[in-house]
């Protein structure tokens, strides 16, 4: 379908990239703020170890982190045959998996981001909130939380934008199906393959920079808001 | 009632603390910084965990290494004030105060929110943000937020040690109210004499981690191994009361025993008891009464006490009816040929007055 | 200013819950796509003529058809781990010949359809005298400019270009300094923007690129035959309009369409 001049192509992989980043960030939140809490509150065997693993996606090519979901998530495989048995739903080659494949690739830079901020929590605050009577969870939500906000708003705009940008896991992991997983990035792909696309090209190229911007806009003045806000 | 004794080492320090607040309304944890005070306070509230010892309050066991028992800070219903205020920044000062207050149950709840905010005046402070308000606002703040929660013990943690003598002087009177108004025990924490003198009814003296003395204010800090004014000097604290008033020549007279001392004019009625601090240099003793002199208050005592010091000064200890610190030049002790037991008198020559417990205390 | 301790979380909260909603709205979009449509998942080289072909194919007959390009690797992969392909198009013998054995595809449908030819390109506006596959000419000439391949470790076009260099015997003379690039289409962009002198490139990206032109084309003993192999994919066989694409893609129709993109057919 085509909306506001753009080509069916473009509409299609522009809104298909929106949803699949959205629900990127929504997927990946609530366990990497629970992992950021962990890394930044708690000590334990094995802590370096679960840093690592989190960091993995970041260091090792995209291309290979398609493979391993394939391998994980695929019909086949031994995550995506039980899901498919048990749940009848299938992960691979479906919009679903392109936002795993996301996921799984903004993970890291948004567990970053998150610990850092509450790395910055005054502990001493946390220990006034338990002698006020509020427990660990509460603490944790009335608290830790809340100040560490602009760091969490930070992970949500970044692990947004590398969903956005997310090409070689997604393309190995669920291919390059339009409408289902066809995203800017593969489109674009598919346009650079044909001689004499650049004119399209160049358009999906300016369209996407546009979101960029636009994600990094409202997160920045998100950012203003909550930091007058504090300043009471 | 608090009864505890713990250990607990970090690094290189151990603490090995006994504390108990008796019946009186304020009890002071003296010590210089490093002894090891804010651990403890911290054990106390179960914000650190001893290695070993018990902790209990009212007769209910907080912590025990024994058996098991960790009461979680949360549910200790001990209040605390921290050196450094921890008030929320992403909080107006009213939502600070509910925070607590929220977290109580109601059936808990005893003390009354108008009135803490009119004992400690924040009402004009209520809708502004904890990043706006001075050192001073800051503590009233958070002292009104801890006992909000209507604490079975409140512990006071330094709380005046960021602040300069200016707030200090403006916001002790806030704690006497809290003192006076709430039927809340108190534990105060502090390296600072005058605080203490002021507002305690107990002192417990630590050193090294180590519980060193404990009782009675004015006469546990009399005792020898304490007492250092925050200006590095030994004093002597002595209770006494407001005899009379003489508008005459401006002096007050104070009894203490049946001793007699003068001061000019201090605020206060005929009656009230109030706290002195001595320095112990300015202590002169003599062998005999001196005449035509222009000290007033000359004072018999009794040599209970000679320790040499390290500058080239000597410390006597005298009986007057109360202890007396006097420090002399080693050179004058040994050509007065000071021995113990030793019948002088001794010469005060300026009197530093802390308002004691208030009236009737 | 007042401020509430929930407050700071709460307007963020209120827009994420917003956006999702929005989303779930939206949400008719992107799954659903018509059953009876026929994935062919074909290698990326192919994207310009497959694309044309099959949108012939679905005004004359009136069906959906869905061409998914990626490399053949790839693709071989994810058909075997249960993608939604019903053909499947592959630049590279050994990923067929992978997919045989693994079952994906129905061997009996295997067939070639499309052949290539390896040239060595250059830009339309540039102007040689003369080019010999003789390794002392071809150095002199070709070692000047910069040489575009496609990396020989993974890339097909790479893996023939290498093969062509040998024979020629100028492999490890010119090897060692030629760019090498992910895929053909990198490799012919390069030289479309006159990056590389010249590079080595499937014909049929050459005669349809509009800045390239054709140097000199290698013999066939240069290297093995360029085949792109089709076939049914198990899926595809339950389907019934798969078997009539694949018939369709090897008549005189299709192979005008993919003559007109470079391709030979047989």
């Amino acid at each position: 379908m085509e909306y506001l001049g753009l080509t069916a192509l473009e509409s299609d992989a522009l809104g298909l990239s929106l949803w699949v980043a959205l629900w990127c960030v929504v997927l990946s939140l609530p366990p990497a703020i629970a992992v950021a809490w962990l890394l930044a509150r708690r000590d334990f065997a094995g802590k370096a170890m679960l840093d690592g693993i989190v960091h993995l996606p970041m260091v090792l090519p995209p291309v290979v982190v398609g493979y391993g979901l394939l391998l994980l998530l695929g019909r086949q495989g031994p995550l995506g045959s039980w899901l498919y048995n048990v749940f009848g739903l299938t992960v691979a080659f479906t919009w679903k998996g392109a936002v795993v494949a996301s996921a799984v690739m903004a993970f890291p830079l948004m567990v970053r981001a998150i610990r850092l901020s509450m790395d910055a929590v005054d502990r001493g605050l946390e220990d006034a909130a338990r002698t006020l009577g509020a427990t660990p969870l509460g603490v944790f939500f009335s608290i830790t939380l809340q100040l560490a906000w602009p760091g969490i708003l930070t992970g949500m705009v970044l692990g947004f934008a590398r969903s956005l940008g997310e090409f070689g896991a997604t393309i190995t992991f669920v291919s390059n199906i339009p409408g289902e997983t066809r995203t800017l990035p593969l489109a674009l792909f598919g346009l650079t393959q044909v001689p004499g696309s650049e004119g399209a090209a160049l358009r999906l190229v300016v369209i996407s920079t546009l979101l960029a911007f636009a994600a990094l806009i409202g997160s920045e003045l998100a950012a203003r808001r909550i930091r007058a806000r504090m300043e009471g | 009632m608090l009864d505890a004794h713990v250990t607990k080492v970090l690094g290189n320090f151990r603490l090995e603390a006994q504390l108990a607040t008796g019946s009186g309304r304020v009890t002071a944890l003296l010590g210089p910084s490093g002894a090891g005070k804010s651990t403890l306070a911290s054990c106390l509230a179960g914000l650190i965990n001893p290695d070993h010892g018990i902790v209990s309050l009212d007769g209910v066991e907080l912590f025990n290494s024994d058996n098991n028992t960790n009461v979680t800070p949360e549910r200790r219903r001990i209040g605390y004030v921290f050196q450094d205020a921890r008030l929320f920044p992403h909080m107006s000062v009213k939502s600070n105060l509910e925070y607590g207050l929220r977290r109580t149950l109601k059936g808990d709840r005893r003390v009354d929110f108008k009135h803490v905010i009119s004992l400690l005046d924040l009402s004009d402070l209520l809708k502004r943000g904890p990043r706006t308000l001075s050192g001073g606002e800051k503590q009233r703040v958070a002292f009104g937020r801890a006992v909000l929660t209507s604490p079975r013990l409140l512990i006071m943690d330094e709380p005046l040690a960021s602040l300069d003598a200016v707030r200090k002087s403006e916001i002790l009177p806030f704690i006497e109210r809290l003192r006076d108004e709430l039927a809340i025990p108190i534990i105060y924490v502090s390296h600072a004499i005058e605080e203490i003198l002021r507002l305690a009814d107990e002192v417990v003296v630590f050193a090294d981690g180590k519980t060193v003395s404990a009782g009675p204010a004015v006469e546990t800090l009399n005792a020898a191994t304490v007492f250092h004014g925050s200006d590095g000097d030994p004093a002597s604290v002595i209770e006494a009361s407001i005899e009379a008033k003489d508008p005459g020549d401006g002096l007050t007279s104070l009894a203490f025993g049946k001793k007699r001392l003068h001061v000019p004019a201090i605020p206060g009625q005929v009656g009230d008891r109030i706290r002195l601090r001595i320095r112990a240099r300015d202590v002169a003793l003599a062998l005999e009464k001196p005449r035509d002199i222009s000290v007033l208050n000359i004072l018999p005592g009794q040599i209970t006490e000679i320790t040499a010091g390290g500058d080239g000064h000597t410390d006597v200890r005298l009986d007057i009816g109360g202890g007396l610190w006097a420090r002399i030049t080693r050179r004058s002790a040994t050509e007065l040929s000071l021995t113990l037991d030793q019948e002088v008198y001794a010469l005060i020559k300026s009197v530093a007055i802390d308002r004691g417990s208030g009236a009737g205390a | 200013m007042a401020l509430d301790g929930y407050a700071t979380i709460k307007m963020p909260l209120v827009l994420v819950g917003l956006g999702l909603t929005f989303c779930l709205w939206l949400s008719s979009i992107p799954s659903a796509r018509a059953q009876e449509s026929v994935y062919i998942f074909a290698a990326a080289s192919t994207i310009g003529a497959v694309n044309e072909a099959t949108s012939i194919f679905i005004k004359q007959k009136k069906v959906m058809v869905v061409p998914v390009f990626a490399s053949s690797g790839a693709l071989a992969r994810q058909l075997f781990a249960g993608a939604p392909g019903h053909l499947f198009l592959s630049a590279n013998k050994k990923w067929m010949a992978w997919a045989q054995s693994q079952g994906t595809i129905i061997k009996e449908t295997r067939r070639v359809l499309l052949r290539n030819r390896l040239v060595v390109a250059m830009h339309k506006g540039r102007n040689l005298n003369s080019l010999e596959f003789k390794k002392d000419n071809f150095i002199s000439i070709v070692g000047n400019g910069r040489l575009a391949i496609g990396d020989p470790s993974h890339a097909p076009i790479g893996i023939y270009a290498r093969a062509a260099l040998r024979w020629m015997g100028v492999w490890k003379q010119l090897g060692p300094q030629a760019l090498r690039l992910a895929d053909a289409a990198q490799a012919r962009s390069l030289v479309e923007y006159g990056e590389a002198t010249f590079g080595i490139l499937y014909e049929s990206d050459v005669v349809t690129s509009s800045r390239l032109k054709v140097a000199k084309l290698f013999p066939a003993i240069a290297h093995m035959p360029i085949t792109y192999e089709i076939a049914l994919t198990r899926a595809g066989a339950g389907h019934p309009l798969a078997l009539k694409l694949l018939n369709w893609l090897t008549g005189t129709e299709a192979a005008l369409v993919f003559a007109k993109h470079g391709f030979r057919v047989d």
